[in-house]
């Protein structure tokens, strides 16, 4: 006797070999969920019994690893691009240590995480400076004693690197991820005093006593105006800073952290958000994993101030963004060209003159082809899922929500605010389209009981954020029990034009808690989508939602 | 097929309105579209009843029954020993770039992370191969004693170079007109040659060469425009077995040389992406007055005086590294009866590049080209080139019927304000062939 989980797992078995998953089946194939709720939360905080080691990786190695070693060993490896792991039944990603599922109003945006930068009733003592990285680090205390450390603008680009950590630093937050608290601040040479105990430790470990003269020299390396100066006021992340974040696989002494980064749907998603703020700086080392209280292992974003095109700018490379560091196809395509072809980075050149702005354009970006500058595996892995999920929470982000943002950059030329602002409303609106152009952009199912049949709500985001213009947008539905027999003939419904269209009328199955397969297929215009297939069950309330299974 | 027509209902199925007043969203975003709050406490830690029930990360997805993987273990059972091959190759420069990372580290940074290191050890390796005169390595160790100075030694083995060493030093910069002294000793033997003939190409053959030499210089650069002037002593020697009785074969001579050199340069980048070892525009000439004179153990005393004047002009075609330049080259030496290695030259990696090293000399010689090249990344380029040059006894007995017509390509890389390598391929309408490599500078 063949029941109906085992038959479907041979259909599974003849579907992959037909294919495993064309863009087109109307089979919904093996899947089935538990009957439950979508995860919301995962537990990635269990303590550790044993604190891990820190480890800071070297640059040189880090990149041969990324650039060369790992790309060899995928090159002779089979089946090595896997879809993400840690996903709820909905395609979502459940709140964890790593990434947090918010919402937030223009304001709250506007003041970011933190609580408005150090306490200025006292003067910061400062307690030591950064030694290494490519930018200048005082680190301060203020009146709070909380740690801070000061970050300066270029002499040469004054106002590019702390405004854009800031903004970025803003969205990033707001799209979900952990981050440092980051603000701009101006000050005076009187608001800093040094502590007594103030040390310059370099990093061969050798340290010495930090003087008066040494702060004096280091504030003179500092841009400023009239006295004034300019700075990123980064507090030092909570608990003890461990290592970055490793592109690939997993950190073998934090046990919860079990997915291995490159499959993690909220790194591979970040592609979009990267390519949307131009963040192409993408390492271990911008990413931090700190021991935090409850002695478990949280993780961070940090250091945007080379996005918003500030990197190409303040190193005058602009292919930032449009291409690798080392591109063989690029390279391939000028030298059978004879350079005749013009890269797009080439023709970036119109960026107006602004105080504070880097190469940031919206014409010539292709989130397509955005790249970061050096392999990093999970937005390389990112595939049309993981960017659906981004494009969700990215497309939220209204005029406001931008605007917010760049205020707290604190550009001194409204003009560059403004040129942000409208910057990156544009680039938004190309992420958007491409991101929801390739996969069936309907989110928020929604199952509502009426009689004997069934009602499903959708959001169709493509229609939700304006991208139809006057193609008609179609849904073809089809009905399947838990066994993946058809329980209805196929139907068409209209899509409503605001984006959310109900579908009634259909029919739910009768066994395994009613489990039934809705399959939506969307044209538009023209064209087909492939299909999504929502799962539904019968809970303690009713017939719900319990799984989405996009193709 | 029977096809059920559903009915579309508002967003609310419990109130159904009519689609007509569903607010459209305006582009750009989306303020109203429903969803809960969740503001900046969101930030908080959950609550430890809801943590401790949930499911630990690698367990939210709710597959019950998941759909079968595709099996690769075939493909990657094939593939094990490729793999670990390429894998086990990549540990050495793995570790050397940890290595690297060590020494960085170890290195003390300024307060910007910057290295200000004015003094230390440097090692360099060059390998050269060209289609005659075959490969040819050496390595250099030097220091660095300063921003302007250095000294560096260096020793060559095979090919072109034989069997030779000498040291090289930059002697910092003096005075408010950057007065630059230098100084350089070379010595070698079994330094590869080749000879076709004086005037026309003839018979190619290989000889060695001994060589040592020592040159004292001194310049000045002052804007565009810098001075040289050098000064130095040496002994060469070609070894012939086909004992060549012409003048300079099988004898040794000692000759002292001086040369004053006049440099007009304003090549420039156009463009701040541009690699600086990559000019985009520009002017240059070169002139240069040599006065030289030797004995020869068998053919007697000589005397020469030589005469260089080198125009080139690049132009800037599109987006600073699509460059077009135009070079032209004289070279003249006055005097009787010199050793043929007195004698101006074409062939090589710069001059007619389908000929080998020297291979074309007279008394006379012009040259004349035109490259183009096209930037593949920021730091690499191609280009490709047509030249052509011919050899005479007197500047008036240049022809049209003598010139060599030669065209080629070739790749470089670009390192700081040089180029580390640079592979080029030529062919003449006479259907001569070269191919050079070059690794490395010293």
């Amino acid at each position: 006797m063949i029941d109906g989980a085992r038959l479907a797992w041979i259909a599974g078995i003849v579907w992959c070999g037909l294919g495993c998953g064309g863009s087109i089946s109307h089979a919904p194939g093996p899947l089935r969920f538990h009957n439950q709720d979508p995860i919301t939360l995962v537990n990635d905080r269990v303590p550790l019994a044993k604190p891990p080691p820190s480890f800071d990786q070297g640059l040189v190695e880090y990149y041969f690893r990324g650039d060369v070693v790992e790309p060899t060993r995928r090159a002779l490896t089979v089946g090595d691009e896997r879809p993400a792991l840690n996903t709820n039944s909905l395609g979502g990603v459940p709140d964890s240590a790593w990434f947090t599922n918010r919402t937030v109003t223009p304001d709250e945006l506007r003041r970011g995480p933190g609580r408005g930068g150090p306490d200025r009733s006292k003067p910061w003592r400062v307690v030591g400076v950064k030694i290494g990285g490519m930018s200048l680090g005082i680190q301060f205390a203020d009146a709070r004693d909380e740690r801070y450390v000061l970050k300066f603008d270029e002499r040469e680009f004054p106002e590019t690197e702390t405004a854009a950590d800031v903004i970025v630093q803003r969205l990033t937050w707001a799209f979900g991820y952990n981050v440092p608290d980051n603000d701009v601040v101006t000050f005076r040479r009187e608001q800093l005093t040094l502590d007594p105990q103030a040390e310059l430790k370099n990093r061969d470990g050798s340290k010495r006593p930090m003087t008066q003269a040494d702060l004096d020299r280091y504030l003179d390396s500092a841009p400023n105006e009239k006295g004034t100066y300019r700075a990123l006021a980064s507090r030092l992340i909570d608990g003890k800073v461990i290592g970055g974040v490793e592109p690939e696989g997993v950190r073998a002494d934090d046990p919860n952290d079990r997915v291995p980064h490159e499959l993690r749907r909220d790194l591979r998603g970040q592609r979009l958000l990267w390519a949307w703020v131009n963040h192409p700086d993408l390492k271990s080392q911008n990413a931090l994993a700190s021991l935090v209280e409850g002695n478990y292992v949280k993780w961070y974003m940090l250091d945007f101030g080379d996005s918003l095109g500030v990197i190409a700018r303040a190193t005058r490379v602009p292919r930032f963004g449009y291409r690798k560091i080392y591109s063989p196809w690029s390279a391939l395509v000028s030298f059978a060209s004879l350079g005749m072809y013009v890269h797009p980075w080439e023709r970036t050149a119109r960026r107006p003159a602004l105080r504070g702005l880097g190469e940031l354009e919206s014409e010539e970006f292709d989130p397509e082809t955005w790249t970061p500058n050096h392999a990093w595996r999970p937005v390389d892995l990112a595939d049309r899922f993981d960017q659906l999920w981004a494009a969700e929470i990215l497309l939220r982000f209204t005029p406001a929500h931008i605007r917010a943002a760049v205020e707290a950059g604190q550009y001194t030329d409204a003009l560059t605010t403004e040129y942000v602002v409208k910057t990156l409303i544009e680039r938004q609106r190309k992420v958007g389209r491409w991101a929801l152009a390739r996969v069936a952009p309907l989110v928020r199912p929604e199952v509502r009981e009426r009689g004997e049949t069934l009602a499903l709500c959708f959001d169709d985001l493509w229609l939700r954020h304006g991208f139809g213009g006057a193609t008609p947008t179609r849904y073809e539905i089809d009905t399947y029990d838990h066994d993946g027999r058809a329980i209805a003939k196929p139907a068409r419904a209209e899509a409503a034009a605001a984006g959310r269209t109900c579908v009634s009328g259909i029919r739910a199955g009768a066994a395994h808690d009613g489990y039934t397969i809705v399959r939506i297929a969307t044209r538009r215009g023209d064209d087909r989508l492939p299909p999504m297939f929502v799962h539904l069950a019968r809970g303690p309330r009713g017939l719900r939602v319990i799984g989405v299974d996009r193709r | 097929m029977s096809v059920l027509v559903i009915r579309t209902v508002a967003a609310d199925p419990e109130e159904v309105t009519p689609v007509s007043s569903v607010k459209t969203i305006a582009p750009g975003g989306s303020e109203d579209l429903p969803r809960p709050h969740r503001p900046a406490d969101a930030d908080a830690e959950p609550d430890p009843r809801r943590l401790a029930a949930a499911p630990p990360a690698d367990a939210a997805s709710g597959i019950a029954i998941a759909p079968p993987a595709a099996d690769h273990r075939l493909a990657n059972g094939l593939l094990a020993v490729p793999r670990t091959v390429a894998l086990l190759l990549l540990t050495g420069p793995r570790y050397a770039a940890g290595e690297i990372d060590d020494y960085l580290e170890g290195r003390s940074p300024d307060a910007r992370g910057r290295f200000v290191a004015q003094r230390g050890w440097r090692f360099g390796a060059v390998a050269e191969g060209e289609t005659q005169l075959g490969a040819s390595l050496a390595l250099r160790l030097g220091y660095k004693l300063g921003r302007q100075s250095a000294v560096d030694v260096y020793g060559g083995l095979l090919g072109a170079r034989g069997q030779s060493g000498g040291v090289r030093a930059a002697l910092g910069h003096y005075t408010s007109y950057r007065l630059q002294p230098s100084l350089s000793i070379d010595a070698g033997r079994k330094l590869e040659r080749v000879f076709s003939g004086i005037g026309e190409l003839g018979a190619r053959t290989q000889y060695l060469e001994r060589r040592v030499a020592a040159v004292a210089g001194l310049s000045s650069r002052l804007g565009s425009v810098e001075l040289v002037a050098t000064a130095g002593i040496g002994r060469t020697a070609a070894d012939d077995d086909d004992a060549s009785m012409l003048a300079g074969f099988n004898e040794t001579q000692r000759a002292q040389t001086a040369e004053v050199a006049l440099i007009y340069d304003r090549r420039r980048t156009t463009h701040p992406w541009v690699h600086e070892g990559a000019w985009s525009t520009g002017f240059y000439v070169r002139a240069a007055a040599a006065y030289t004179q030797g004995d020869a153990s068998r053919s007697g005393a000589f005397s020469t005086g030589r005469g260089t004047l080198e125009v080139r002009r690049l132009f800037d075609l599109f987006h600073g590294d699509r460059v077009l330049s135009i070079g032209i080259r004289g070279e003249a030496v006055s005097g009787d009866d010199l050793p043929f290695d007195r004698l101006p030259s074409l062939g090589g990696r710069d001059r007619l590049r389908a000929l080998a090293r020297d291979e074309l000399r007279d008394r006379t010689t012009s040259f004349a080209e035109l490259q183009y090249e096209w930037a593949l990344g920021a730091d690499s380029r191609a280009f490709l080139f047509v030249e052509t040059g011919a050899v005479a006894a007197q500047p008036d007995e240049l022809a049209a019927a003598d010139l060599h017509l030669g065209y080629g390509g070739g790749l470089r890389l670009l390192t700081g304000d040089s180029t580390s390598l640079r592979a080029q391929v030529a062919g003449s309408a006479d259907g001569h062939v070269g191919f050079y490599l070059q690794l490395g500078a010293l």
